[in-house]
């Protein structure tokens, strides 16, 4: 009975199919079908008894900087931290991770990054400010005040630098921005530095004025208290330095020395490449579409800060009233910028 | 950018200094006695005006001392909230988050695969497409922004971020900070880049809902115009020797667009036009597709929107043959009557007056179709030419598979039947594939149909009819090969009766004594369509009596018969049986006066208005004449024509009896110079009806009676050879194959048996479920496979030699007994 079966399926397999008027062609008998299913999928190549050398388990501990969980993201800085390589070792990979964590919700979190950033050698730091600038003002910006207090340490941090190059490359490449966030700071009309980004043109001058005027008028009880702002001491440090960086001439003993004695031009090694920097002439545009304006002269940075000094000093004069350590750093800061205004006076 | 504040959000006043003029002001005016009700109302207003600068002050006072303050808003919704009530006020939370988007908006083009605050993006791109109505000099790059961000960093950046700023910039159109135009531009170039299959669906429903929202009231012509550019642009951008489907998006979207009615213009055919005509094959199936399916489509979502059906699943072809086939009710009632009752009987027959009753609903549904693409066509012949030579000539190689070459043919042959082109090669290309053996081939047969209409040369049709009458009829093919075969030549004789010669025709029409009830049939309707058509072409023993009759009449007279003539249009002459009207009003007296005069009988005709509102029982079309639309009736003006026996209706009609008839054209054969004057003559009476008289419904309804009375109009199969003769734009492939008449034989019942057990399972459930998971062996299945030698020396085994004989029998019997359940079981 069985092998008349068998008999039967293996003769079906020699009878040809008949093809019919209006009926579709039938699969031919070599079809096979393609699909399969399958509940696991084996990959013997992983293994979870396996040994790291030291870069594996660094990168590994790179990428937990991304965990959900706070105090994972902290103890993976902590072996950062631990276990930092050489200053050559350290590559751009290292600071697309751990830079975004200044504006980290969690404060221990940032407070761990501190401490990593101030261990991180300086020459390693060098090339990567403008990456971390931009998370800086990303953090300036930040809706919870917290960050924004914790962020000015870490402005702090790179514009107190010793070299000094690591901070020109913020004051020659992100001038206006960084004004930017400090103009939302302390509540300052920052609509004429914004539209010199935008249309670099003389036509802003008209522009601008308008919304100047407008904003002027919005602002009811003057600039932002000082008092209530966290850490305003961190950040009026910040302005300090940054404006103090932006607007004066660093001129080294040579540099001064060369200026006194004019050999060539004293001021060509103002213009010549500056050290430690990866993109020396990002300020150009080559190869990016949105063209920074270029604040790399000290002239162009006078220019710039020219309209919101009003600003800047109704806020520093509201400070001054706190007194205390804010007042103090008010005044110097007052001192220095009645100096730039005068002297901006006295160029027009 | 237009500046709109909401009217609920009026700006306060902010500053003490502005209110002072006015407090000043309006005091001096209170000292004055005044009691007017508007210096009352302005006083009102001061007061309230003043209450809330107040109320202002004070929280500003609070947020000076930093207690409550925009440091608490942390959450976006309430600053939302805040910014849509008090907008000045919160200006400067306002540009602080705009500089954080910025700043994030940084951060994302620096590294868009590894950005890592999409949350917080999302929400500050919500803030911003919520608020930016209120702030429009501040935002007036938001939109541009958003479109570079998508543009440039789409296919890398978070599925939720990308759906945001979609999102987003619809709302910007919504609140018309940026034109339809402008969005259209952002996304459409994304369509074809895009990799994700989501976002392409997101892209294209929301384009689709753009443009359903623009046309909603009234249309959008320019939205729409620019839109059918870009989708030009793109097609013929893409197009090439290696095309890419790019084009692709264009024919959906159009087709789609279509299908809602959105669209119904002769542009948007042109493009799905230039779509059938694309390099890419997908582009151009889909373009061709549209082509044949669009009516379809169209009259689905119509019948939806008006709820008609809930869901049609069938698709394509399937469709077709639903839409042929009407049961017939009758017959399956009778069936039912007859036969023993079963429920699926009972299904059948329920099912059947489902179909009918949407068939019944779905009537009114066509008047409000508009004009299909087909007809928009601009320079169908053109484009019938381009489709035959490109895709399915062989210079174009085998780029299409059989099933597109197919749905290629049939566009092509519907172009040529519904337009009358000429496309010539399309005859010969046919030829190859009209064999028996050939998959699909009544698809041919019916595309062979369909290209086939009257002003075709004779030339190239028989050919193709010689070809099938070769191939399909003869005694050793399958009767339904034979049936197919009879039944496309009658589809093709039915548009082109010229393209068979007398010989062939006679062949064929001697398969009516055929055995097969479909080749029967089918020969049958072939003679049914000459019987009308050319009765002199037939064999004498296949006409009817009537045409019969006719032709001995004629060859009595010595006249020669009516011939059909090739390129000769049909024309109608007059109302049928017109003449026994006149003849009976006269004979009743109701025409005593003059035509002259008739104003007046009219008028008195007139007076009862039960004339004009006769009302059948049975039918109410009953006294109208049944105007075809594809075909063109040229009325009374009978004087420039000298051929009017070409018309097989004209004929029925012009012989109201038929030796009158043959005697007035005995008289017209002599009197060849006076022709004209003779058929003045003849269409005399009819004219002065039709010149003076209108026919009320009454008359036309009389008029019928006298027709059935005089017997000439053909009642007994007229219904049937009217439908006949009237062909469709469409030819069903399978209504070719015919009826099935025999009983499926057991090989086709085993056939359709086994394919319903295809996915079927059997055996035990209980030894299925056992087997799907780990199991230890049964006691059973320990048993089964146990060694036999182990087991030959047991008491079992053992005892069997040794039992009694009448045990034996008795364990014999019971062997038998189960036995033979089980071959009755398998």
């Amino acid at each position: 009975m069985g092998s008349a079966k068998k008999k039967k399926e293996k003769r079906k397999d020699f009878v040809k199919t008949k093809l019919k008027v209006g009926k579709t062609k039938p699969k031919p008998t070599a079809h096979t079908e393609l699909g399969f299913k399958a509940k696991s999928i084996g990959l013997p190549s992983q293994s979870i008894t396996k040994s790291f050398t030291s870069s594996e388990s660094f990168n590994h501990h790179l990428s937990l900087t991304k965990h959900s969980s706070a105090s994972t993201r902290k103890d993976a800085l902590l072996f950062l931290l631990n276990h930092l390589p050489t200053a050559e070792k350290i590559d751009s990979s290292v600071f697309t991770y751990i830079a975004p964590l200044i504006s980290d919700q969690s404060a221990s979190v940032r407070s761990t990054l501190l401490t990593l950033f101030k261990a991180i050698p300086r020459e390693a730091l060098a090339p990567h400010i403008h990456t971390i600038s931009i998370y800086i003002r990303s953090g300036l910006t930040h809706l919870q005040e917290d960050v924004r207090a914790d962020t000015a340490k870490f402005l702090n941090l790179i514009l107190k630098s010793s070299d000094i190059n690591i901070p020109m490359q913020l004051v020659t490449r992100s001038w206006i921005s960084v004004l930017t966030c400090f103009g939302g700071l302390f509540h300052w009309d920052v609509q004429p530095l914004t539209a010199a980004t935008t249309q670099p043109t003389s036509a802003n001058s008209a522009a601008s004025a308008k919304p100047a005027k407008a904003g002027a008028k919005n602002k009811i009880g003057g600039s932002v208290s000082l008092e209530g702002m966290k850490n305003a001491t961190g950040h009026l440090e910040a302005l300090f330095s940054f404006l103090k960086l932006g607007l004066s001439e660093h001129l080294s003993d040579e540099e001064k020395a060369r200026r006194d004695l004019p050999l060539c031009n004293s001021d060509t090694a103002k213009h010549l490449l500056p050290v430690n920097t990866t993109a020396p002439y990002a300020r150009l545009g080559l190869f990016s579409a949105n063209k920074a304006m270029a604040t790399e002269d000290i002239g162009a940075r006078y220019i710039l800060v020219a309209p919101i000094l009003p600003d800047i000093l109704k806020t520093l004069a509201s400070g001054r009233l706190e007194g205390g350590e804010i007042g103090r750093i008010c005044k110097q800061l007052t001192d220095f910028l009645v100096d730039v205004q005068t002297s901006i006076e006295s160029v027009q | 950018m237009r500046h709109l504040l909401p009217a609920t959000s009026q700006p306060l006043p902010n500053s003490q200094p502005h209110l002072l003029p006015k407090q000043k002001n309006i005091f001096e005016k209170s000292w004055k006695p005044t009691t007017s009700a508007s210096e009352i109302r302005q006083l009102l207003y001061f007061l309230s005006d003043v209450g809330r600068s107040i109320l202002k002050y004070f929280t500003m006072v609070k947020r000076g001392r930093g207690t409550v303050g925009e440091s608490q808003i942390i959450d976006l919704q309430v600053l939302q909230d805040r910014i849509r009530r008090q907008p000045e006020s919160h200006k400067d939370e306002f540009l602080g988050q705009y500089q954080h988007y910025q700043s994030l908006k940084e951060i994302l083009n620096l590294n868009p695969s590894g950005f890592g605050e999409t949350e917080q993006f999302m929400k500050q791109i919500n803030l911003i497409a919520h608020v930016c109505v209120v702030y429009p000099s501040e935002t007036k790059d938001f939109a541009d922004d958003l479109g570079e961000m998508l543009v440039n960093h789409h296919t890398a950046i978070a599925v939720e971020l990308r759906e945001k700023m979609v999102q987003s910039l619809v709302q910007l159109t919504n609140r018309q900070v940026i034109t339809e135009e402008r969005l259209i531009q952002i996304l459409f170039p994304l369509l074809p880049t895009t990799n994700s299959k989501v976002f392409r669906k997101d892209i294209y429903t929301t384009l689709v809902r753009l443009l359903k929202n623009a046309n909603k009231n009234t249309r959008a012509p320019k939205l729409n115009k620019s839109v059918q550019t870009l989708l030009f642009t793109l097609l013929e951008s893409s197009d090439g020797p290696a095309a890419a489907p790019d084009g692709l998006w264009a024919a959906k979207l159009t087709r789609e667009l279509w299908r809602r009615s959105i669209w119904d213009d002769a542009r948007s055919v042109e493009i799905m036009k230039i779509a059938a005509l694309h390099g890419n094959t997908k582009v151009s199936i889909a373009g061709v597709n549209f082509f044949l399916g669009e009516d379809r489509d169209r009259e689905k979502a119509l019948r939806k929107k008006r709820g008609l059906d809930s869901d049609d699943s069938s698709d394509g072809m399937s469709s077709d043959d639903e839409d042929g086939a009407v049961p017939n009710v009758g017959e399956i009632k009778h069936k039912v009557g007859v036969n023993k009752k079963t429920g699926k009987r009972a299904r059948k027959l329920e099912n059947a007056v489902k179909v009918l009753k949407k068939k019944e609903e779905t009537k009114g549904l066509e008047a409000h179709l508009n004009f299909s693409a087909i007809h928009l066509l601009h320079d169908p012949q053109g484009f019938a030419e381009r489709l035959f030579s490109q895709t399915l000539s062989r210079s174009s190689g085998n780029k299409y598979t059989l099933e597109q070459r197919i749905q290629i043919l049939n566009l092509v042959s519907r172009l040529i039947g519904v337009h009358k082109l000429s496309v010539l090669g399309v005859y010969s290309y046919l030829l190859k594939y009209l064999t028996p053996k050939q998959r699909d081939v009544t698809q041919f047969m019916a595309c062979a149909a369909q290209a086939s209409h009257d002003l075709v040369p004779p030339d190239a049709l028989s050919p193709v009819i010689r070809k099938i009458a070769d191939e399909f009829v003869s005694d050793g093919v399958a009767p339904e090969v034979a049936a197919a075969g009879i039944n496309t030549i009658r589809e093709i004789l039915t548009r082109n009766p010229l393209a068979i010669d007398q010989d062939l025709l006679q062949d064929l029409t001697q398969y009516h004594k055929s055995k097969a009830k479909s080749v029967m049939m089918a020969a049958r309707s072939l003679i049914r369509l000459y019987r009308d058509v050319a009765p002199e072409m037939l064999a004498r023993k296949d006409l009817d009596k009537i045409s019969a009759m006719e032709m001995s009449a004629n060859a009595r007279a010595g006249i020669e018969n009516k011939k059909l003539q090739y390129g000769v249009e049909n024309v109608v002459e007059g109302i049928p049986g017109l003449e026994l009207l006149e003849q009976w009003r006269k004979e009743q007296g109701l025409d005593v006066a003059e035509p002259g005069e008739d104003g007046k009988i009219v008028s008195k005709d007139d007076g009862d208005d039960a004339a004009w509102n006769v009302k059948d029982a049975d039918d109410e079309e009953e006294g109208w004449i049944n105007v075809e639309s594809d075909k063109e009736y040229e009325v009374s003006d009978a004087e420039g024509d000298d051929d009017k026996d070409s018309d097989d209706e004209a004929q029925d009609d012009d012989d109201d009896d038929v030796d009158s008839d043959v005697e007035e054209n005995a008289q017209v054969k002599e009197r060849a110079t006076e022709e004209p004057e003779a058929k003045r003559a003849k269409l005399d009476p009819m004219q002065s009806l039709m010149a003076t008289r209108i026919l009320t419904p009454a008359d036309f309804q009389k008029l019928e009676e006298l027709r059935q009375k005089a017997g000439i109009d053909k009642i007994l199969h007229g219904s049937k050879s009217s439908t006949m003769t009237r062909h469709q734009d469409t030819v069903d492939a399978n209504s070719l194959i015919g009826t099935r008449s025999t009983r499926a034989d057991k090989d086709e019942r085993m056939d359709t048996v086994m394919e319903g057990r295809k996915d079927r399972e059997f055996g035990s459930k209980k030894g299925k479920k056992l087997d799907s998971k780990p199991h230890s062996t049964t006691n059973k299945e320990k048993a089964r496979k146990k060694n036999f030698i182990m087991m030959i020396h047991t008491r079992d085994i053992q005892g069997k030699n040794r039992k009694s004989l009448r045990d034996k029998q008795k364990s014999l019997k019971a062997n038998i007994e189960k036995q033979k359940k089980y071959n009755v079981k398998h």
